[in-house]
């Protein structure tokens, strides 16, 4: 199944004559890159671009790995999305982030259609460093579970993610993060907005094993409902077993500042667009964080609507 | 340009304002005063149309267009394009929205509701520039989230950098020296000085005298549980600087 750039949805054109594996398989238009070249053993400045995508009504399944040799340096977006409401995707991200290696993930779910199941393990090594940033910009049925494993130690993961649901639409996220080497540190963060009728889950866990001593772990779910109808479920969790740890973990859930809506109000921003406004303020802590230029020009008439 | 006849209001069922009568021409400078909780701050929430509170008796004629039209209908933002100012005594922060992008909104705003030409940003930040170096403000201000980590001072500041901006012809403003020092009080009064014409005017709502140096009243009212117990010229400020409230609300 090989797709061409004429057949991607148009905000995807940013990509062309970039680095593009369609399914986990090559776009020949591109560089010579294969996909055993997933095996990062140079650092590379430019992003590779993972794209998961469903064209026709199907159950899809798919796996990509990815290993980040000793000390390279690589970016890598992963971008999901489907047209095809009937359609189903599962798929499944393995990465391995060696000694002192260190990767930059950002991982779209575009507005999706049908339903999607993605899997993400990850391993860090000694000194290793993982960010990652995950937006998820809706879908009917959208379920993303992560898994992090920190397993030498000084090894670091960091995650911002960023949900907008509206509608219908549902999205489930569960993180876990096992420290399990000494002073291994870790921050997460995600923050959702859900409209109308959606509904988000979100279920993070800690976990500290005796021997990840002096490890730094910080979880936080901030959750804004614009309308009556709109629900959220947050369990923060923590399950820590070494007694030399920094350790927090929490969940916010309100509305829209009244007092910020009125301010841009009584300055003649109608409230429509004062409402867009503080949103867009709320997301732009997590986009702030997406370093390939490239992805930001993608993300841009999207998040005018999804973001 | 502006006619409140015998206003009530509340906040949560408590009655704050109860029966408040005033008028302002353009041109003139009016300055409100009174002990805590009188309600001067409700007075310019419920002109400006926070919708906490809620007007229960009473008219608030407008000015637009010559025509004296009450403003109940107008939304907030409607208000603010018809020339309503507030400074807030507290301005809020708002994460994330970058005061360039906040002001630059505002001012086009305005500008398509007036129908004149709307300013793209590089020509936006020649003209806020002049304004910025009057307030004292480094440009360093227009790229940092609205009102974040400002210090008091330079909260205000902003304030009467956005009142520039917009350059309205009803400025309502809410303790604006409150919590400055007397440098930026003094730039603060310079930006409202400057503002002042014969189109315009200004009510000042302030709890000392202070700040009345600055900017010369035409007249003074003293606010008491929710009525104008008293008015004046400037010299009534003066005496209640000298005497306290007391003298008044005793009466």
């Amino acid at each position: 199944m090989r797709m061409m750039f004429q057949e991607l949805p148009e905000y995807l054109f940013e990509l062309k004559n970039k680095v593009v594996f369609f399914n986990g398989d090559y776009s020949p238009e591109m560089s010579d890159l294969k996909l055993q070249d997933l095996e990062i053993k140079q650092s590379r400045t430019d992003a590779i671009n993972l794209l998961h995508f469903n064209q026709e009504s199907q159950i899809h399944e798919m796996a990509v790995s990815v290993v980040v040799r000793s000390g390279c340096k690589a970016i890598i977006n992963e971008i999901h999305f489907s047209i095809d409401h009937h359609s189903e995707h599962h798929s499944l991200t393995q990465i391995l982030v060696e000694n002192g290696a260190k990767l930059t993930h950002h991982q779209v779910i575009a507005p999706y259609q049908g339903k999607k199941n993605h899997k993400a393990h990850v391993e860090v090594f000694e000194q290793g460093q993982y960010q990652s940033v995950l937006l998820d910009m809706g879908g009917n049925d959208i379920r993303v579970e992560e898994t992090i494993e920190l397993k030498g130690p000084h090894a670091n993961n960091q995650i911002d993610g960023l949900i907008r649901l509206k509608n219908q639409e549902r999205s489930e996220h569960i993180i876990q993060v096992n420290h399990l080497a000494p002073e291994t540190t870790s921050q997460q963060k995600y923050k959702t907005m859900v409209d109308n009728e959606s509904r988000a889950h979100f279920t993070g866990k800690i976990y500290i094993a005796k021997v990840a001593q002096k490890s730094d772990s910080a979880l936080m779910n901030k959750n804004l409902l614009l309308a009556k109808k709109s629900h959220v479920l947050s369990l923060p969790q923590l399950e820590i077993f070494a007694d030399d740890v920094k350790c927090s973990h929490g969940s916010t859930t309100g509305q829209l500042n009244q007092e910020e809506l009125f301010y841009l109000e009584a300055r003649g921003i109608p409230k429509q667009q004062a409402q867009e406004m503080l949103l867009s303020g709320y997301s732009s802590e997590i986009i702030n964080k997406i370093t390939d230029a490239d992805l930001l020009k993608i993300l841009t008439p999207l998040s005018r609507t999804h973001l | 340009m502006l006619e409140i006849k015998n206003l009530h209001a509340k906040i949560d069922d408590k009655e704050i304002l109860r029966g408040i009568n005033l008028k302002v021409n353009a041109g003139e400078v009016h300055a409100i005063m009174g002990p805590n909780g009188s309600g001067k701050s409700t007075l310019s929430k419920i002109l400006a149309g926070h919708p906490a509170y809620e007007k229960t008796e009473g008219e608030v004629l407008y000015q637009i267009n010559g025509k004296y039209k009450s403003i109940d209908e107008l939304e907030p933002s409607q208000r603010a394009k018809e020339g309503i100012f507030l400074g807030f005594q507290y301005p809020v922060e708002i994460p994330g929205v970058s005061n360039i992008s906040f002001l630059m909104t505002a001012f086009n705003e305005l500008c398509e509701a007036q129908g004149v030409e709307t300013m793209k940003e590089e020509e936006f930040r020649k003209y806020l520039k002049p304004k910025l170096m009057s307030l004292d403000m480094n440009e360093s201000f227009l790229e940092r989230s609205v009102n974040e980590g400002f210090s008091g001072g330079e909260k205000k500041k902003n304030e009467i950098l956005q009142m520039m901006v917009l350059n309205p012809r009803l400025s309502l403003l809410d303790e604006t020296d409150s919590g400055l020092d007397v440098d930026a009080l003094r730039i603060v009064a310079q930006g409202v000085n400057t503002l002042k014409s014969k189109r315009n005017a200004t009510i000042l709502v302030t709890h000392y005298q202070r700040l009345l140096n600055y900017i010369q009243p035409d007249f003074v009212h003293i606010l008491y549980q929710g009525k104008i117990v008293k008015s004046g010229d400037k010299n009534l400020a003066l005496e209640v600087e000298e005497k306290g409230y007391d003298w008044i609300t005793k009466q």
